[in-house]
């Protein structure tokens, strides 16, 4: 049965390198580093003291009125009800209504979302830890309080939106943003949503997770150099750097966006997801799962390898991780390999943890709507190991008319996905 | 499985049986409560259906736990107060977050299709039906785990640190393939409204709005066996009368989770 194509009308993000799309796409084609020292809290005993962080969360023009808001958080001192006081938010609630709100206005769904049965797929891996944890360092007791009355984050962005459809948060980790759109993509061909909000959102440069994440040797230490520190497969990498954001895409089907007559960023065209099944935190030494899951979705998009045209790979710059990854690259794609562009943004960006699929899925798109290469930066000892046609510290011109992403994770995650220019 | 805090800490202990293979003890050894109990109700599934030799390998796995790493949270806040970043367990983020359920029942079945972790918040997990459903008219996968955690009462960590006693924890396991829609059992089926559905239906699980369906009233639907996930009723038993559980989807599209004989209401 021939399904209707899926494809991607709206981009709302907030990233370390900017929260509109040109902005982002301006500093991803240059190369430009998120990375700094962190500051907004102590950090000295950390082992990892850098990360790619967000100042401050834009407040949107069109936000909502909150009045009317009965739900038990406002009494616990959420007393939002306007545009002045979305600095009351969580950061993590910021940055989810930011996003889908920047997404719904750029696909021209916003005015209209009332009568839209809008869904809502959103990828998030701690809300609550985060909640706990960044309650508590304000001074909060949330975490020792009964919460069964607590709106989960789906439920709080679907009602401060005016949204109608399903909605669900899910987490795979790092490759959470791919599931939610695969999911999204499912949910519209089944004519289960007219419109679904899909991407993901994680906010989790805190004190805890870059501690737990130090402690657990997987983050870069090369504290001293905050920009060059992220370098996905340089030899002299170390680690990944934390980043934080989000990117939230408008999913829709063609018939309906051809009727609308709205801007068309991609096709979803393809997804492929597996486990590895072998270890919660190191990433399988059996590369075939993750080649499955490329493989899955090339049929998915009924394409062969040779079609793609660009990789943008999970590459976080660990030393296991980047050279496991290449050789799944370099089966998946045999002899093209060596014509097809690879790079990872994560250089640039850092690893976004949960919001980092979304955030990749958008380079591509950057990478089908000019026509260029985002590089990777940092990369002037190319890894032996990892046999790739690199994209080194510049951005180059390429045709793009299909890009791969691929995303894994903790839980043994992997998932790929190929977007297509509609 | 429903069971107490003791209980749990016995089973961690213990190296177990899955996927043809001896899981030692230290498997567990950090896992969050929930995912002890996620495992052991799987397993039990499996072994109260005899498909020990079954392969799970192509299968998928969802999971839905309930305020996941809330106790071992308080405890890490506490000791990053009086320690610094050292006290921090590079535990904490692979085992307490919101995929470590799926992923380690997704390790110890072998399990190699997709896993992920769903929801996560108070009475947060009837959700997952909604991703399930999708997962399977998918056609790619031959069958889904969907497993639901949570507890009877909150679980509250003491502010001072005190240990603070578990309340029962309790795990729903599904296994769930596509089928016959005119089989006896549990059913999630995805349909499209017709005019005087509704006279019939009743709530056993939830209500029209998804935020209501529990799992206590899961749980104990299927354990007072009004959703059946076990044989077909005897020929001749007379059909059932329909437990519903239902979500509302665009265009009039729904879709239920049910038990009993299905009706000639047109489902998709």
């Amino acid at each position: 049965m021939k399904l209707n194509p899926v494809w991607i009308t709206g981009v709302g993000a907030v990233t370390p390198l900017g929260c509109t799309y040109a902005q982002i796409a301006e500093r991803l084609l240059a190369g430009v580093s998120g990375v700094r020292r962190i500051s907004s809290f102590v950090v000295a005993d950390h082992p990892s003291q850098i990360g790619a962080t967000i100042d401050a969360v834009p407040s949107p023009v069109w936000l909502p009125s909150f009045a009317g808001d009965t739900n038990p958080e406002r009494e616990r001192g959420d007393t939002a009800t306007a545009v002045g006081d979305f600095e009351q938010l969580s950061r993590l609630d910021q940055a989810t209504l930011w996003c889908c709100i920047a997404a719904l206005e750029d696909a021209d769904c916003w005015p209209s979302r009332g009568p839209t049965r809008i869904g809502l797929v959103l990828g998030n891996a701690a809300e609550w830890n985060t909640l706990w944890e960044s309650d508590f360092q304000q001074g909060g007791k949330r975490l020792f309080e009964r919460h069964c009355q607590l709106e989960p984050l789906t439920k709080r962005t679907c009602r401060r939106l005016g949204l109608s459809g399903p909605a669900v948060s899910m987490s795979a980790a790092c490759a959470s943003g791919n599931y939610a759109l695969a999911l999204a993509r499912r949910w519209l061909q089944m004519n289960w949503v007219d419109i679904c909000l899909a991407g993901a959102c994680d906010m989790a440069i805190t004190p805890l997770t870059l501690a737990g994440f130090g402690n657990l040797r997987a983050l870069s230490r090369r504290n001293d150099d905050p920009q060059g520190a992220s370098r996905p497969f340089d030899l002299d990498r170390d680690g990944f750097v934390m980043g934080e954001g989000g990117t939230m895409f408008v999913l829709e089907r063609a018939d309906r966006a051809r009727r609308r007559g709205v801007h068309v960023y991609a096709e979803v065209a393809g997804c492929g997801a597996s486990s590895d099944a072998y270890h919660m935190v190191i990433p399988s030494p059996h590369p075939e799962p993750a080649i499955a899951a490329m493989r899955q979705a090339l049929v998915d998009a009924q394409l062969n390898p040779s079609e793609i045209d660009y990789v943008n790979a999970h590459a976080t710059g660990t030393p296991v991780g980047d050279q496991a990854e290449a050789l799944v690259l370099e089966t998946v794609f045999g002899a093209h390999i060596a014509k097809m562009p690879v790079s990872s943004t994560k250089s640039m960006s850092g690893h976004l943890l949960t919001a980092a699929a979304a955030f990749e899925a958008l380079a591509c798109i950057i990478a089908l709507d000019r026509q260029a290469i985002p590089p990777t930066i940092n990369l002037h000892h190319p890894d032996p190991e990892c046999r790739l046609r690199h994209v080194p510290n510049h951005a180059h011109e390429h045709r793009v008319r299909v890009t791969a992403s691929n995303s894994f994770g903790f839980g043994g995650s992997n998932t790929c996905l190929i977007l297509r220019a509609a | 499985v429903r069971c107490d805090g003791s209980a749990i800490a016995q089973w961690r202990k213990q190296p177990v049986w899955a996927g043809g293979q001896k899981i030692p003890a230290s498997f567990l050894k950090h896992a969050e409560d929930q995912t002890v109990l996620a495992l052991m109700t799987v397993l039990q599934a499996i072994e109260l259906h005899g498909y020990y030799d079954y392969s799970f390998a192509d299968w998928g796995v969802i999971a839905a736990p309930n305020l996941f790493g809330r106790i071992t949270m308080a405890q890490t806040i506490q000791r990053y107060q009086e320690e610094g970043a050292w006290g921090v367990s590079p535990h904490l983020i692979p085992h307490q977050s919101l995929h470590a359920m799926s992923g380690t029942i997704s390790q110890a079945l072998k399990i190699y299709g997709p896993n992920f972790g769903v929801g996560g918040g108070p009475n947060d997990g009837s959700e997952t039906f909604l991703v399930a459903a999708a997962m399977l008219t998918d056609h790619q996968l031959p069958g889904l785990w969907v497993v639901l955690t949570g507890y009877e009462s909150e679980w509250i960590p003491s502010p001072d640190g005190r240990p603070t006693p578990a309340p029962i924890c309790q795990c729903v396991a599904l296994a769930l393939i596509r089928g016959d829609a005119k089989a006896a059992g549990l059913h999630l089926s995805v349909g499209q409204s017709r005019l005087g559905l509704h006279a019939h239906s009743q709530t056993l699980v939830g209500h029209e709005d998804p935020g209501l369906a529990h799992l206590s009233e899961l749980h104990l639907g299927l354990l007072a066996e009004e959703l059946s996930i076990s044989e077909p009723r005897p020929t001749g038993s007379g059909p059932t009368t329909p437990k519903r559980c239902r979500w509302r989807l665009a265009d009039g599209h729904w879709l239920e989770l049910e038990a009993g004989i299905r009706g000639p209401e047109g489902r998709l």
